[in-house]
């Protein structure tokens, strides 16, 4: 490689880090408890266990839940009903008041066997709503997910422009040294390759993931306007729904539509996944890929009559599969563990490589280098 | 004139001891990327294997994402004799 290339390659690899490094420090470092996220939920009380239950009495039902939660908080609308992954009669109400900022929802937790009130778990503040609100926005909306989303992209760029280093600059290293003995910015320098090249696939990916989740409230917003107002488009121009009809019924509708799946959550008239006249169900498959791959299934919410069904596009597929990519929890807690370790080992070398630009002395350094490469090329060139 | 390595470029012949040199000097490129590359297609295995399969799959996902972290610790926490 020429060393203007070198050096080229060399300006990408400084100039990208040297921007997103905060930022991505910021990122893993939040990022390390969201890994936990269930079990700390679990741990901090906020998933309750369902009691035991005499008989076997008919389920409650959608309706009766939503009825309790309406009885509870008669101010507030119930805008998404939403099943739990592993209890199927763990279900939670999402409950939002007329002046609610967007994301800002109640959740109340309810035993689907008798629609009872189990508790209501608090996701509005605490430390991992702190921990998660500053991951996905720096508690900036969407320009803030969107900046994220950038830094992702120079970091993704920076993890290619190191690998493109990593060849000339390891040419008289054989693989895994590290040099104890010299000056601390030579074992820094060794290490930051080492474990930079070593774990650039894992960084790809959850960096790679992370614009591609960063991006979800622009794509959600693609869906609504493509493919949900093409298969609504009769019901444009009516009036809002003053009360939507039967979830029992609407769910019925809803399973008939999808057989062997079973209902992820539904969203209710006038919410982001919907319209002002329908339920969208979310069904999932009972396969490890399908059960990550939403089908949504549109009911007429005043009739419970069924509109349509059909796969997602391709990119809400690509946005569903970039979130267990990123979150790393699809594979039990060994997975999760390792997924840690591999979020410090970022850590490391996202700090060294400040360092080493913090350390870097102006005769000795990859400039230098790269002049010496420059030389030994006229060298040849002269022979 | 110092360069960033500390040592006098190119003039050098050493065993391949633990300070780690090439003998001759250069490695080829495709020396250079061996172990890299078969640790990135570890890695991908391992990334992708959980996500299609349970039980089997899980435990693929866990023994091949643990090779990046092993190598690490390996190679970090060893010194020269």
């Amino acid at each position: 490689m020429r060393a203007r290339t070198i050096k080229t390659w060399h300006l990408v690899h400084k100039w990208t880090s040297l921007v997103c490094t905060l930022f991505l420090l910021m990122l893993c470092i939040t990022g390390l408890p969201i890994i936990f996220y269930e079990e700390i939920d679990h741990a901090t009380g906020n998933v309750p266990d369902l009691p035991p239950l005499e008989g076997n009495a008919t389920p409650a039902g959608t309706d009766a839940i939503v009825a309790a939660a309406q009885r509870l908080y008669p101010g507030e609308q119930v805008k998404y009903l939403i099943w739990d992954d592993e209890e199927p009669n763990l279900v939670y109400a999402s409950l939002q008041g007329p002046n609610s900022a967007p994301d800002d929802f109640r959740t109340l937790a309810f035993d689907g066997r008798t629609a009872a009130l189990l508790k209501e778990p608090n996701y509005n503040s605490g430390f991992m709503y702190v921990m998660v609100t500053l991951h996905i926005d720096l508690f900036a909306g969407l320009p803030g997910t969107l900046f994220l989303g950038f830094m992702g992209l120079l970091f993704v760029v920076s993890i290619v422009s190191g690998t493109v280093l990593y060849a000339p600059f390891m040419r008289k290293l054989t693989f895994g040294t590290v040099r104890h003995d010299k000056a601390p910015r030579a074992k820094w320098l060794d290490l930051h390759n080492l474990l930079g090249v070593v774990t650039l696939t894992w960084a790809f990916v959850v960096g790679g993931t992370g614009i591609i989740n960063a991006l979800a409230e622009p794509m959600l917003a693609l869906w609504r306007m493509d493919q949900l107002a093409e298969m609504t488009a009769p019901y444009q121009g009516k009036p809002p729904l003053q009360e939507p009809g039967s979830v029992d019924r609407a769910l019925e509708t809803a399973l008939a539509a999808a057989p062997g799946m079973k209902p992820d959550f539904v969203a209710f008239p006038g919410t982001d996944f919907s319209t002002d006249h329908h339920y969208m169900f979310a069904m999932l498959g009972d396969t490890p890929l399908t059960s990550r791959l939403i089908q949504p299934v549109l009911v007429d919410a005043e009739t419970g009559g069924l509109i349509e069904t059909r796969e997602l596009p391709w990119y809400l597929t690509v946005l569903l599969i970039s979130q267990p990519l990123h979150f790393g929890d699809y594979g039990g807690m060994p997975l999760k563990i390792l997924w840690a370790a591999l979020d410090v080992v970022t850590i490391i070398v996202l700090g060294s490589g400040v360092y080493l630009w913090l350390a870097r002395r102006r005769s000795s350094s990859i400039e230098a280098e790269i002049a010496e490469l420059e030389r030994a090329e006229a060298r040849l060139a002269a022979q | 004139m110092p360069n960033w390595n500390g040592r006098k470029p190119a003039s050098r012949r050493n065993s391949m001891a633990i300070n780690g040199s090439a003998p001759g000097g250069r490695l080829s490129l495709r020396q250079v990327f061996a172990a890299p590359l078969a640790i990135a297609i570890v890695s991908i295995i391992g990334l992708v294997s959980a996500l299609v399969g349970d039980d089997i799959w899980d435990v693929l996902s866990w023994l091949t994402l643990a090779v990046p972290v092993a190598v690490i610790l390996w190679y970090w926490l060893r010194r020269p004799t």
